[in-house]
């Protein structure tokens, strides 16, 4: 429960902080750090405006993408506790819950007959499919290095490791990191805040969202950062008391925000053809550590 | 739970047969039990579906006679314990469901794709008997006791053999690659309860077989194992990027057959690896989710096909680039297909997740085993059938997303939502998909215990507890399938009270301030596969016609694109010896010539030889 909560709360202020470093790096003083989730209160009080050509899928599709990522957080344990659900291998589930929103979402685009949202609707399955194997890799090796297979067994048995389960977490952290920056369309694979729609992904699919439900959408991709932050920091937390860990995860989750907030000050989008392969290196990252971890465990 | 179900025998006399033995086991009653309520589905379906045909009595009466008949033929191959009775019911299914197919007999594509079908077909019973003849010339047996005795004498090198013949000949049915490519033509050549019925479970006729014989096997598990994994992977790899190209929405449900029946064939492998590990719960696991996904497949490849069947009657086209827009004029019709495509994508809270949450499991147990290989195998087992979920997500939003929803295509004209006769029956299949979603752990429970008694697993106190926590797992995550429910249903609630007193207005898609959108410049099925057919351009044959611009033309005519999507293995492998046969055999053509004198003397020449060799010899 303290998990879900503390995940919530990171959420309403992880865009912020993204925002107020790029700000700094572009020489700015920028918006304070509440200033996206005011946007989004505010986008919540809104009346909406309906594409003629959507049907009933176009309206539900953001409550249940909304849905999928509170069910996904309620997976994530903190600090040696289990997640509000957790059994044997809930990371599968994590994944496939994951990805009914976002089936819905591409579904929602698709049904406002846009050209530019069918376009990010198209790029977004294809990098999200792209993605898929690498973060099955990386929690099989985790699972495979501390013998359990659900998140909370995973990373309170992870710590007790030796030095090499410190490397281990290191890759793990920069897979999961880049996993985070493509399931949220962020640089270097996308460009939120790029002038044309043709350029984007996430943002293209959602053009004709607004008032409440874009709000929802919005808060869904706060929440998706601060939840796949949390996995980064259960890394490194391990089995702290309480207060420890509760501050722990406070600085890791800052610092991913400023690590995302870094990466699109000064790192450009790739061009989309070049997505593809930059998706599966990170695959390749997984595997390597499914070696390094065999090769540890004196398989080879 | 298996005990439940006592084996139920009964034996004809001895005859030249052998005895000709009936015997209902856990495994065949599976099988049959979810035969025969697809084929019920189907019926039903099939009522209301071929209502829209000119009525011919005569071409109805053969229609339904086949039905039954293919039918009974697969109620006999379930249910004999005898080679030759088998090979019966086999034939009566082949051929019958060759007459179900080519109900429109009169249009030549649907002949041409019923003839492949049954060209293939039969050389599945080649294959079969040829196996069969040899365990026979072995054992002298014709009873599936001779196949045992087989087993027991044969070495290792003739236990794959002969294992790879049946996984051949069975694999021609179930669709396994390189012995699919009769089911992208006669899925959308057969009307489409024939379609449901074909895919949901007339295919499945070939995993009973390979899971069957399999049972006798006694050494080799590993080998046959592997090569069975590997045919799997490629086949639900294979499958699905096909899917998620082609254009004809029956053709790509085809292709999504051959998928799932990869992701089965992946769970037999890996209960055959756990057999040669002697790693209980590897075995169980790894049959568990074959034999539960079978049920899953069943049900929701129906229930799509059906949704398929309804968008073709109202439509009278197979290809969605026509379409458009559908859930306005058919909203039901629309339900069902997004439940279907959520269910096949084995998204939560669906029964797909929980099958593929068991191989899964089964792979995930797997990494901990010993050695180098077998985890490697299954690491990147896992990371495929990741890839298979990414993709088939890509396949059903697109097939989902251009038929039911934007703004029609075309002028295509389509005549509103179909009789409540035709909606019916898919309703029926949902009944136990939602089964599936509450009860996995007693399922589970269930089809361990068919694998087990099947196969004569070993289970010992630790193992048997581990399938027991793995039952317990199941029921959790059917927990999180209700909560999950739960959650979505209260969203929406606090959308819809959130939104009540807000204005609401109408408006246009957006389209970069441009107020006239027009319906062409929507995605369509080919642009939204597109970068995906560009990752797999060696796999995927394409070809078009288009004459270039050059610029000589400067005022350039009319011009026309056509492009159409093959497929690898009939290209490469399957045609080219089709046509060298052909090429071969027309040699002889001269031979038949119409001539009926020739013909008298090619008798008189036959007689002569047989008379000279037997005084001769």
């Amino acid at each position: 429960m303290i998990g879900f909560i503390l995940i919530l709360i990171a959420s309403f202020f992880f865009t912020g902080i993204v925002i107020r470093v790029k700000s700094i790096a572009q020489g700015r003083k920028g918006p304070v750090i509440l200033q996206p989730m005011y946007d989004i209160w505010r986008l919540l009080r809104k009346g909406s405006v309906f594409s003629t050509t959507s049907s009933t899928i176009f309206q539900i599709a953001p409550s249940i993408y909304f849905a999928s990522v509170l069910m996904a957080m309620a997976v994530v344990p903190f600090c040696g506790n289990e997640g509000l659900i957790s059994f044997e291998a809930d990371f599968v589930f994590f994944a496939y819950v994951l990805a009914i929103g976002k089936f819905f979402n591409i579904i929602g685009a698709l049904d406002t007959g846009s050209s530019f949202e069918g376009m990010g609707a198209s790029r977004e399955a294809l990098f999200s499919m792209l993605a898929e194997p690498a973060f099955f890799v990386l929690m099989g090796t985790l699972g495979l290095l501390t013998g359990h297979m659900s998140f909370a067994n995973i990373f309170q048995t992870f710590h007790f490791g030796t030095y090499n389960s410190y490397a281990f977490a290191g890759i793990a952290a920069i897979v999961l990191f880049v996993i985070c920056l493509i399931e949220n369309s962020r640089m270097p694979v996308d460009d939120p805040k790029t002038h044309l729609e043709l350029t984007m992904i996430h943002e293209v699919m959602v053009l004709d969202n607004s008032g409440f439900d874009m709000g929802l959408i919005m808060q869904a991709t706060n929440m998706k950062f601060a939840m796949y932050s949390a996995l980064i920091a259960n890394l490194f937390i391990g089995s702290l008391s309480i207060a420890a860990s509760i501050a722990a995860f406070i600085g890791i989750e800052i610092l991913c925000a400023i690590g995302v907030g870094f990466v699109e000050s000064f790192m450009a989008r790739y061009r989309m053809s070049h997505n593809a392969q930059f998706i599966l290196v990170l695959t390749s990252l997984a595997l390597l550590m499914f070696f390094g971890v065999v090769a540890s465990l004196g398989k080879l | 739970m298996s005990n439940l179900l006592s084996v139920l025998t009964v034996a004809f006399a001895h005859n030249m047969f052998g005895e000709i033995g009936f015997s209902v086991d856990s495994l065949s009653a599976w099988f049959m039990a979810i035969v025969s309520f697809v084929f019920i589905a189907g019926a039903w379906y099939g009522r209301g579906y071929l209502s829209h045909y000119q009525q011919n009595p005569l071409q109805n009466r053969l229609h339904w006679f086949s039905v039954v008949m293919t039918y009974l033929g697969m109620m006999i191959l379930f249910s004999t314990s005898n080679m030759i009775m088998f090979l019966v019911g086999w034939e009566m299914m082949a051929i019958a469901s060759f007459f179900a197919v080519v109900f429109e007999y009169d249009k030549s594509v649907v002949l041409k794709a019923g003839i492949n079908y049954f060209i293939q077909s039969h050389l599945a019973v080649l294959l079969i008997t040829a196996a069969f003849g040899w365990a026979y010339s072995v054992s002298g047996d014709l009873t599936f006791n001779g196949i045992a005795t087989f087993m027991k004498q044969a070495s290792e090198g003739q236990t794959i053999i002969f294992m790879m013949m049946l996984i051949a000949g069975f694999g021609f049915k179930a669709g396994i690659i390189p012995f699919h490519s009769w089911l992208p033509h006669a899925h959308p050549a057969a009307p489409s309860h024939i379609s449901a019925v074909m895919s949901g479970v007339i295919v499945k006729a070939g995993i009973y077989g390979i899971i069957r014989f399999a049972s006798f096997m006694q050494q080799a598990y590993t080998e046959v194992g592997v090569i069975t994994l590997i045919l799997g992977l490629a086949s639900g790899l294979y499958g699905i990027v096909n899917a998620a190209v082609h254009r004809d929405f029956k053709r790509m449900l085809a292709y999504c057959t051959i998928e799932n029946i990869g992701i089965i064939t992946m769970g037999i492998g890996v209960g055959l690896i756990g057999m040669g590990r002697e790693d209980a719960l590897l075995s169980t696991l790894g049959f568990g989710g074959a034999l539960l996904h079978t049920l899953n497949h069943a049900l929701f490849k129906a229930l799509l096909f059906f949704g398929a069947g309804n968008v073709y009657t109202a439509t009278h086209t197979r290809n969605m680039e026509e379409l458009g827009g559908l859930i306005s004029k058919m909203p039901r019709t629309a339900f069902i297909f997004l439940i279907g495509s959520l269910a096949i994508g084995g998204l939560p809270p669906f029964g797909g997740f929980i099958s593929e949450f068991v191989i899964y499991g089964s792979f995930l147990h797997g990494f901990g085993s010993e050695g180098l290989g077998l985890p490697v195998l299954m690491v990147l087992s896992g990371a495929s059938l990741a890839i298979i979920g990414g993709i088939s997500m890509l396949a059903f939003t697109k097939s989902f997303g251009v038929i039911f929803l934007g703004t029609p295509r075309t002028d295509k004209h389509c005549s509103g939502e179909v009789s409540l006769g035709m909606q019916l029956p898919s309703y029926l299949l949902m009944i136990p998909m939602l089964g599936v979603m509450i009860f996995p752990g007693l399922l589970f429970e269930y089809v361990s215990g068919v694998a087990e008694s099947t196969f004569g697993i070993y289970i010992g106190t630790v193992a048997a507890g581990h399938i027991y926590d793995f039952s317990v797992i199941l029921t959790k995550v059917s927990q999180g399938f209700m909560i999950f429910v739960a959650v979505i249903g209260m969203m929406l609630v606090i959308r819809n009270l959130a939104i009540r007193n807000r204005s609401i207005s109408r408006t246009n898609t957006w389209g970069c301030g441009y107020a006239q959108p027009i319906k062409g410049i929507q995605y369509t099925s080919k642009s939204f596969a597109r970068t995906l057919v560009d990752l797999f351009r060696v796999i995927l044959p394409n070809s078009s016609r288009y004459k270039a611009i050059t610029t000589e033309e400067i005022f350039p005519k009319d011009r026309s694109h056509i492009s159409s999507d093959g497929d690898f293995w009939e290209e490469k492998l399957i045609d080219p010896v089709t046509n060298g046969i052909g090429l071969t055999l027309g040699k002889f053509q001269f031979i038949q010539n119409g001539d009926l004198q020739r013909y008298i003397v090619y008798g008189l020449g036959y007689i002569l030889l047989l008379v000279a060799s037997a005084t001769l010899l």
